[in-house]
């Protein structure tokens, strides 16, 4: 069997392959017998015409196209083996040439996309530390003690005034148009809303000043421009409210807030760790803002020659993952494309962008995570594998072990691998990364595997 | 009476083809020719040579329409050895 294989663009591989002519014999032999069991020839019982009585009565083109489909099958795959490729989808069959000797083929496969990665160790993010401001601070720290407020009726009525929660009916309305719509005869629902400048809308808040229960008053307010409903923003809108109850809100002394919050420590201390707190996720926003727009470039800049099968398998898995998450609310993917009336191709085809996105994304990654020489070492798994086992409930410790560190452990190690990832990127990002393993390609190997380990 | 008139048709079987494997052919021949006369017939048209010939009378088959029963034409046989090497191409085909 000879075989030539061809590189095309989209990682597409053609090959010509070449049979023997034994193997086309023997092919031809099998699709005898198989067409001597299945078609009556007179004077013979099924299945026992010798091969050359059923060429006569069927004729040997015949005799091919039965035999072909046999045949390309068993020497594609034996061609595959042949040249190690690793296809990624489905081959595609182009040409085939059986009627006269030699017999060949021509498919093509999508094998492995290559990804041509730019300078990736160039590309820059740009970054600039980001304080914890003390607004953010006594925003975290109010927002800690709001979360135990207690609410009291007022032991006589009164009007409303600063600080009060309010049940309302709001209704509002844009050029005397209602801007909710709602079932007729339907009850205005109630909302809640705390009496504060900062948390209504200006002009609401100094309307709603000193209303008493059971006042409908009718307030108008100019939207700010930056208003989430796009309709209405910079524009005059007119609410027409009701008080329905009216509530003191009793927010906790500072020192019981610690009490509250069920930690034996001071306030002081108290302050520092929600400090902390509020670092570590402004810090942890940044790094994956930061991580975010550096893939974007990333991804802009690699130049991939992905073949349509994989993004195809690609944008299915993502469907099915959808169908996944969406048994989770009881609905079967195939209602949910039913509902949205669309044919299982349909909504892959749907997804190609986004699957073809994600692929260029984990291309890229891979492409990196092989240049930089990340790897995971056992030590390291191993302590990722007590970390996690760690948020488990005593009782379920041995098992989560157990599972973890064997038919997990490579789910555990590419997550390790995954976190030291993200770390470099966002060293390359802001710059700081260190020198990259292929200008210190001079060292030996070895000592590249050493690194890994001690880290 | 001249060969082909002799020689009707060759006759391809399961049972024949296992006995292509001996160098024996079958044929369907004409009722009056004689075992003399088919091996020259044999030999003329097929360009080979004859060793043996063995020859049966086929009765007719008993064949009923409706009511009505009637025979099948009756017919001979004959099997033809050949002299080792020799092969007839209309069974072989191609």
């Amino acid at each position: 069997m000879k075989v030539t294989s061809e590189k095309l663009p989209k990682s597409l591989l053609a090959l010509d392959i070449e049979l023997d002519k034994e193997q086309v014999e023997k092919g031809l032999d099998r699709a005898a017998r198989r067409l001597s069991q299945k078609y009556n020839i007179p004077g013979f019982r099924k299945g026992k015409a010798p091969r050359f009585i059923v060429e006569n009565y069927f004729g040997r083109p015949a005799l091919i196209e039965e035999a072909s489909e046999d045949l390309v099958n068993k020497a594609f795959k034996e061609a595959l083996e042949q040249e190690k490729i690793n296809p990624v989808g489905r081959a595609n069959l182009e040409t085939v040439k059986f009627d006269e000797p030699p017999f060949s083929f021509r498919v093509t496969v999508p094998v492995d996309p290559t990804t041509a990665l730019p300078d990736y160790r160039a590309i820059r993010v740009p970054y600039e530390p980001r304080e914890v401001t003390d607004a953010m601070f006594d925003e975290a720290m109010d927002s800690r003690r709001e979360r135990h407020v207690v609410l009291r009726e007022p032991e006589e009525a009164r009007p409303a005034k600063q600080g009060d929660q309010l049940t309302v009916q709001l209704e509002s309305f844009l050029d005397g148009e209602p801007l909710e719509t709602r079932d007729e005869g339907a009850d205005v629902p109630e909302t809640n809303v705390v009496l504060e400048p900062g948390r209504l809308i200006p002009g609401l808040y100094e309307g709603l000043l000193g209303i008493e229960p059971g006042e409908t008053r009718e307030i108008t307010a100019h939207m700010p421009e930056d208003h989430e409903n796009e309709r209405v923003r910079d524009k005059d809108v007119s609410f027409k409210v009701t008080l329905k109850r009216l509530q003191d809100r009793l927010l906790p002394e500072w020192d019981e807030l610690p009490t509250l919050e069920e930690e034996e420590i001071t306030l002081d201390e108290l302050r520092e760790k929600t400090r902390n707190e509020l670092a570590e996720s402004v810090r942890t926003n940044q790094e994956r803002e930061t991580i975010d727009a550096y893939l974007k470039q990333l991804v802009e800049q690699t130049e991939y020659d992905i073949p349509d099968a994989l993004i195809e398998q690609e944008a299915d898995d993502l469907l099915h993952q959808r169908g996944h998450e969406l048994e989770r609310y009881g609905i079967t993917l195939d209602q949910m494309l039913q509902y949205r009336g669309q044919t299982h191709d349909d909504a892959v085809d749907e997804l190609k962008p986004e699957a073809e996105e994600r692929l260029k994304t984990t291309l890229a990654l891979r492409e990196i995570v092989k240049n930089e020489e990340l790897t995971a070492s056992d030590d390291e798994v191993d302590a990722e594998v007590e970390r996690i086992v760690g948020t488990y409930e005593d009782d379920q410790r041995e098992r989560a072990r157990d599972l973890l560190s064997h038919q997990m452990r490579s789910t555990v190690a590419s997550s390790v691998i995954d976190k030291k990832l993200r770390e470099r990127l966002f060293q390359i990002a802001t710059g700081v990364a260190p020198e990259a393993p292929s200008v210190a390609e001079a060292q030996p190997a070895v000592a590249t595997v050493d690194d890994a380990t001690n880290e | 009476m001249n060969a082909h008139q002799i020689i009707i048709r060759p006759l391809i079987t399961e049972k024949n083809t296992n006995l292509m494997s001996l160098n024996k052919y079958s044929f369907e021949v004409d009722r009056a020719a004689n075992k003399a006369q088919i091996r020259h017939a044999v030999e003329e048209i097929f360009k080979v040579t004859v060793t043996n010939v063995h020859t049966l009378n086929v009765r007719g088959k008993l064949r009923r329409r409706g009511n009505r029963y009637g025979y099948t034409a009756d017919w001979k046989k004959a099997i033809v050895t050949l002299a080792e090497g020799d092969r007839i191409e209309l069974f072989e085909g191609v």
